[in-house]
């Protein structure tokens, strides 16, 4: 009850002043605005696996590490599935754009293909790695690019074909 | 301080804390894979008799080389490896041809000069003596290459063959 009287108290000075005050009066205060630019996240290349022969058995795993290079071999695990031609595939590249020392957190990283189901078991990205500076926290230029890679199974059932996906990624800039 | 500055301190503080205002920014790239089919492999070496070693990639040839005639079908991965095990400095030599089949179709795959190889890329395939090394391998894959000008796209059937020399 004290409050309400309070700022009814208030409120009512403050009507008082408006309506009984009208001899003009002015003042000076400084204003300062930093204007920066809007923080950004762009997906600059795609997650290219490149091709892949599948196992006659066992079930192998693929995986493409998350790295600059554009012209890496992904690594296979398990069965006889292998990689016929190396250097085609590479990691996804995500570019940041913020501020210096702007700090953020990765609260979305997935990968998904379509037609996957029954063929592509497993799938997922890999950790993201930055390309300069620390993970989660922009380098004094305010940009940065996150390369992150991915991974699926095959095995001998797996359909012969281009798959398709996504990797997506969601970043919260504080 | 009253209660009434109390609450106003109390907003202002959590004002400063939220700022700069948290914002979600969301972007996606592309993802592709081209899975293939291992292809099979039909050897006739004229003059070796390696040994034929299963390996987890495949299978791989290793021994005394030349020797005699030879032919044998692989099945599973098309990766053949060659390798000599003698320290005589005889020459080694890559098979003079070898059949890849997989799917529907096969093809005959010649490592002698001069040899029309069909749709095959690279179209040369160095055979004979193996220049300046003692083993060699052959990768071999029958897939959907993606065509050059339309990223994604599924391409014909291409028959690639990878000749690699250690």
């Amino acid at each position: 009850m004290k409050l309400r009287i309070a700022l009814a108290a208030a409120a009512a000075g403050l009507c008082a002043t408006s309506a009984a005050n009208a001899a003009p009066a002015s003042a000076n205060t400084t204003a300062q605005a930093n204007i920066v630019a809007p923080a950004a996240l762009t997906a600059t290349r795609d997650l290219e696996f490149g091709t892949v022969a599948k196992p006659t058995v066992g079930t192998t795993t693929v995986t493409v590490a998350s790295a600059a290079s554009a012209t890496a071999t992904p690594s296979v695990s398990g069965g006889n599935g292998f990689v016929p031609t190396s250097g085609l595939a590479h990691a996804a590249t995500f570019h940041l754009i913020g501020t210096n020392g702007q700090t953020y957190s990765i609260t979305t990283n997935s990968l998904s293909f379509t037609g996957s189901v029954g063929n592509l078991t497993a799938v997922g990205s890999e950790s993201p790695v930055a390309a300069s500076g620390t993970l989660l926290t922009l380098p004094a230029s305010g940009t940065d690019d996150l390369y992150i890679g991915g991974h699926f199974d095959i095995t001998s059932s797996t359909a012969v074909n281009t798959y398709n996906g996504t990797l997506s990624l969601t970043v919260n800039f504080n | 301080m009253t209660r009434a500055a109390s609450i106003f301190a109390g907003f202002a503080v959590t004002m400063a804390a939220a700022s700069p205002c948290a914002a979600a920014n969301v972007a996606a790239a592309p993802a592709h894979a081209a899975i293939v089919d291992p292809a099979t492999l039909q050897v006739n070496w004229a003059l070796a008799q390696p040994t034929v070693q299963g390996i987890p990639q495949g299978a791989a040839f290793v021994g005394t080389m030349p020797a005699l005639g030879l032919g044998l079908t692989l099945p599973g991965q098309a990766r053949l490896i060659i390798r000599r095990e003698d320290d005589t400095g005889a020459p080694v030599t890559a098979p003079g041809a070898f059949e890849v089949a997989g799917g529907n179709d096969a093809l005959i795959i010649r490592t002698s000069g001069g040899a029309t190889l069909g749709p095959v890329s690279p179209r040369t395939i160095a055979g004979g003596e193996l220049i300046g090394g003692k083993a060699a391998s052959i990768d071999v894959v029958r897939g959907l290459i993606r065509a050059p000008d339309a990223p994604g796209l599924p391409a014909p059937q291409t028959l690639v063959v990878v000749v690699q020399y250690n």
